[in-house]
C-alpha cells in the first residue's frame, strides 16, 4: 500500500500528464462504483490498460470508489429501479431484453444500471474535477505541503525512503 | 495515436482475454459441471455428483454421464441416479439464464441404490420426515412368545387356591353345625313332651280348678320346651346356611378346572395390538423402497419447487433485483418433452415427460404431464402410471397421480436381518393400484398393494422366530393398506395389514397345540385335586342334609306340640278333634 501512495505521489509529482491522471480517476471510478463482476467492466479494463493513463491513479480510485459504492449501494438500487421502471423507456428496456449482448451486460439489474448511469453521468465533471485538483496541487498545494510539519517528519520515515527509491531522485523533494 | 494507445497494455489485455475466452471454452465441460453441481446440492440438500459432462457446441448439447443424487435422509444411498442425461437447449437462451430444453434423454435411472461412499448432507439441510426405523421398531415391539411354563406361571390357576378356600369353609361351616347340634334335644326328651300333652290334652276337666291345673300344666310343659325349640330352629338355621355354602363351593369347585384351562387358553391368544406392526416391520421397508419408484416423479419437480420458492425471496436493496421484461412471458426454465429411462428389476422402462417447468402460468397453464405405460413381460403383466401437476402464482401447487399395477412377478429379496433373525420374501405375486393427490406441496392419497401366492421364509435361532418362520410359512396372501401423507419431496407412509391378523391366528393355534399336551396334564391333576375334595365332602354334606331333615322333623314336631295353647282347654269334652287328630298324625297315629 505505502509503494502504491508513493507511485501515485510520484505521478502526482512528476512529469504525467494531469490529463492521463485524470482519466484515471475516471476510469477507476468506474470500475469501482459499479459491479465489478459485469460484461461493461472488461470494456473499462481495457481502456486503462490500452490508453495511456495512469494505472496507479486508476487502482487508487478503484478502491476508493469500491468503498463509497458499498455505502451507497441503495442509491444506486432506488436509481436503476427509477430508470428502469420509467413507462417512457418500457419498449427500449423490453426490446433490449431479447438481446443476450444486453442481457450479459445485465442492464436489467437495478443496482447496475443506477451505477452505470451514475458513473456515465458523473465521469465528465469528475474528469474536469480531477484535472483541476491536480493542476492545482502541483501549482499551490505542493509548495504548501512541503512546509507542514508533518510532511517534515514524513520525510524521515520508511514511507519517504521507499518513494525515493521509486522516483530514482536521491535528495530530490516533494 | 501513438501517445494516447499504450500497445504493451492493449496486447496484455488481448493476449489475456484470449487465453481467458480459450480456457473456457477447453474447460467449458468441468466448468459448466463443477456450476450444476453446486446448484443441483443446493436445491437436493445433499451431494450430487456428476462423473463427466461433456458439451457440444454445435447444435449446442449438453450431455452427463453418472449422475447422482444423494438421499439427504440417508446419505449412504442415492434418492435418484442416472447413468447418462442428454439434453438439447438454445445456447444464447442458456447464456443468459433462461433454460429451454427441447429434447431431454436420460437413461439408467434408478432409486435408493447405495452410494460407493456417504454424500455429504448441506449443513442448512433440514429433515423434511422423521425416517422410521423398522429394525427400532422391532426391537421396540420386544416379541415375546412365552413357553406353556411361563403361561402356567402367570396364568393364576385358581382350582388348588380354591380347594383350600372350600376346605376351610367347610371345616368352619362344620365346627357351627356341630356346635348347634349340642343344644338339640334328645329323642326320648321330645317323647316326654308329647307324652305329657297327651296327658293334658286327653283329661277332661270337670271342674274349673281341674281346667286351671292342665293349663298350668300346659304352660308349664311350653316353658320347658321353648329352649328346645330354639335350640332346634338354631341348629335348622346353621345347618341350612352350611348346606347353601357346601353346595356353592362345591359348584364352584366342580367348575374351577374347566375355568382355569379357558383362562391358560386364552392367555396363549397372542394380543392382536403386539402385532399390529409386525406387518409394517417386514415390509416396511420394501414399500418404502417401492415408492421410490411410485414417487419418483417427485424427485424430477422438487427441484422446481425449491427454484420456484427462491424466485418469490425478497430482493435486498444491497444486492438489488433483476427486472424481467420479458413480456411473451416465457418460462425461464422449460423441458419441452424428456424421455427417461427407469431401471427396474433388470429390465427397463419408459417414462414420458411434457411441459416440465415451474411456470406453468407462462404456458398457458399447460399442466406438466408424466406417464409411464409398460406392457406385459416376464416381469409384470401391465404396469401403468400417470401424473399431471401445475404450478401456478394463484393457485400454488397442485398434482395427482395414480397407478396401477398389475401381476408383478416378486423375485426373492431380504425383508428383514437382525440379530441372526433373516426373513425372506422368496416370492410373491403383486398387485396394486393407488391414486394421490398433492396441495400446497403437501401429498395425501393411498394406494393397494396385494400379494397373492406368497412364499416367506423366516430363519433364526431364537425360539420366537421358529414359531412366527413357521406361521409365515402358512401364509399365501395378504394386503398391505399403504396410507401416504405429508411433504410431497419425503412422503411419509404408513402400512395396515391382514397380514398381522393372520399372524395372530397362526401363531395362536402354533402355540395352542403346543400347549395342549401340557394342558391336558394340566387338567387332570386339578380334577384329581378336585375329586379328592369332593369325594371328602359329599358324603359330609349328604350327612349334613340328612341331619338336617331330622332337625326340620323335631321342629315341625315342636310347632305342633307349641300349637296347643293354654286357652284351648275348656271344661268337658272341649277340645277338639282337629287337634287331637292332627297330634296323632304327627305322633305316629297313636
Amino acid at each position: 500500500m505505502i509503494t502504491l501512495l508513493a507511485k501515485l505521489l510520484k505521478a502526482l509529482n512528476a512529469e504525467t500528464s494531469p490529463w492521463a491522471l485524470a482519466w484515471a480517476f475516471v476510469l477507476g471510478m468506474f470500475l469501482g462504483l459499479t459491479p465489478l463482476f459485469s460484461l461493461h467492466n472488461i470494456l473499462i479494463l481495457f481502456l486503462a490498460l490500452s490508453l495511456r493513463i495512469n494505472l496507479t491513479g486508476f487502482i487508487v480510485a478503484f478502491i476508493i470508489f469500491s468503498g463509497i459504492a458499498y455505502i451507497i449501494d441503495p442509491l444506486f438500487d432506488y436509481l436503476g429501479e427509477s430508470i428502469l421502471q420509467a413507462e417512457a423507456l418500457q419498449g427500449f428496456w423490453i426490446g433490449l431484453y431479447e438481446n443476450p449482448l444486453a442481457r450479459l451486460l445485465q442492464y436489467n439489474h437495478t443496482i447496475t444500471m443506477g451505477s452505470v448511469v451514475f458513473a456515465l453521468l458523473f465521469a465528465i465533471p469528475w474528469l474536469f474535477i480531477s484535472y483541476y485538483l491536480i493542476v492545482a496541487y502541483r501549482g499551490r498545494v505542493k509548495a504548501w505541503f512541503e512546509r507542514l510539519r508533518f510532511v517534515q517528519v514524513i520525510k524521515g520515515t520508511k514511507f519517504f525512503v521507499v518513494y525515493q527509491r521509486i522516483s530514482g531522485l536521491r535528495g530530490g523533494s516533494l | 495515436m501513438k501517445n494516447i494507445i499504450r500497445w504493451p497494455g492493449l496486447i496484455t489485455f488481448v493476449v489475456v482475454v484470449g487465453l481467458l475466452a480459450l480456457t473456457i471454452r477447453t474447460f467449458a465441460g468441468p466448468l459448466v459441471k463443477s456450476g450444476l453441481e453446486y446448484g443441483l446440492t443446493r436445491a437436493n440438500g445433499a451431494e450430487v455428483n456428476i462423473a463427466q459432462l461433456q458439451i457440444n457446441w454445435q447444435p449446442f448439447a449438453v450431455s452427463m454421464e453418472e449422475i447422482q443424487f444423494t438421499d439427504p435422509e440417508q446419505p449412504k444411498q442415492n434418492r435418484l441416479q442416472a447413468d447418462t442425461a442428454a439434453a438439447e437447449l438454445y445456447f444464447w437462451d442458456a447464456v443468459i439464464g433462461r433454460i429451454h430444453i427441447t429434447d431431454l434423454r436420460m437413461t439408467g435411472i434408478a432409486m435408493g441404490v447405495a452410494r460407493k461412499q456417504p454424500g455429504k448432507v448441506r449443513a442448512d439441510y433440514i429433515a423434511e420426515r422423521e425416517l422410521r426405523d423398522w429394525r427400532q421398531t422391532f426391537a421396540d415391539l420386544n416379541i415375546d412368545i412365552p413357553s406353556i411354563d411361563q403361561i402356567l406361571q402367570r396364568s393364576e390357576i385358581r382350582t388348588p387356591m380354591l380347594v383350600e378356600r372350600v376346605q376351610e369353609n367347610f371345616k368352619q361351616q362344620r365346627t357351627a353345625v356341630e356346635s348347634a347340634r349340642e343344644n338339640l334335644p334328645e329323642s326320648d326328651t321330645l317323647d316326654e313332651y308329647k307324652e305329657r300333652l297327651e296327658v293334658i290334652t286327653e283329661t277332661r276337666p270337670r271342674t274349673l280348678e281341674e281346667l286351671a291345673r292342665l293349663r298350668r300344666d300346659l304352660e308349664a310343659l311350653r316353658s320347658d320346651m321353648r329352649a328346645d325349640r330354639d335350640a332346634v330352629r338354631a341348629f335348622v338355621s346353621v345347618s341350612e346356611q352350611a348346606v347353601a355354602v357346601m353346595r356353592t363351593d362345591l359348584t364352584e369347585l366342580r367348575a374351577a378346572p374347566g375355568q382355569d384351562i379357558a383362562r391358560v387358553r386364552s392367555l396363549l391368544t397372542l394380543n392382536p395390538d403386539s402385532l399390529t406392526e409386525v406387518s409394517g416391520i417386514l415390509f416396511g421397508p420394501v414399500v418404502e423402497q417401492w415408492s421410490h419408484y411410485a414417487f419418483m416423479a417427485f424427485d424430477f419437480i422438487g427441484p422446481m419447487l425449491t427454484r420456484s420458492e427462491d424466485d418469490e425471496t425478497k430482493p435486498s436493496r444491497w444486492e438489488g433485483r433483476y427486472i424481467d421484461f420479458d413480456r411473451q412471458q416465457r418460462p425461464v426454465f422449460l423441458i419441452e418433452q424428456a424421455l427417461t429411462d427407469i431401471q427396474f428389476a433388470n429390465t427397463h422402462i419408459g417414462v414420458e415427460w411434457q411441459n416440465l417447468t415451474w411456470q406453468h402460468d407462462r404456458i398457458g397453464g399447460t399442466p406438466s404431464t408424466y406417464s409411464l405405460a409398460a406392457s406385459a413381460s416376464q416381469y409384470w403383466q401391465s404396469l401403468a402410471l400417470d401424473g399431471r401437476f401445475t404450478l401456478s402464482d394463484l393457485a400454488g401447487f397442485a398434482g395427482s397421480q395414480s397407478w396401477q399395477v398389475q401381476g408383478v412377478n416378486l423375485t426373492e429379496q431380504r425383508l428383514f436381518a437382525q440379530n441372526d433373525v433373516v426373513a425372506r420374501l422368496l416370492s410373491a405375486v403383486l398387485n396394486s393400484q393407488g391414486e394421490v393427490g398433492v396441495e400446497a406441496g403437501q401429498i395425501s392419497g393411498s394406494g393397494l398393494v396385494r400379494l397373492q401366492d406368497v412364499a416367506l421364509q423366516m430363519q433364526g435361532d431364537a425360539r420366537w422366530a421358529e414359531i412366527l418362520g413357521d406361521v409365515l410359512a402358512g401364509i399365501t396372501a395378504f394386503d398391505l393398506n399403504v396410507g401416504v401423507s405429508g411433504n410431497m419431496r419425503a412422503p411419509g407412509l404408513s402400512i395396515r395389514s391382514d397380514l398381522d391378523r393372520q399372524l395372530q391366528r397362526g401363531l395362536t393355534a402354533a402355540l395352542t397345540a403346543e400347549a395342549d399336551a401340557k394342558l391336558g396334564e394340566l387338567r387332570r391333576d386339578l380334577e384329581a385335586r378336585v375329586s379328592a375334595a369332593t369325594a371328602t365332602w359329599d358324603p359330609r354334606l349328604q350327612e349334613l342334609l340328612g341331619t338336617l331333615a331330622g332337625a326340620r322333623e323335631q321342629n315341625a314336631t315342636l310347632n305342633d306340640l307349641f300349637s296347643v295353647e293354654p286357652d284351648d282347654l275348656e271344661l268337658g269334652d272341649i277340645l277338639k278333634d282337629r287337634l287331637r287328630d292332627s297330634l296323632r298324625g304327627r305322633l305316629g297315629g297313636n
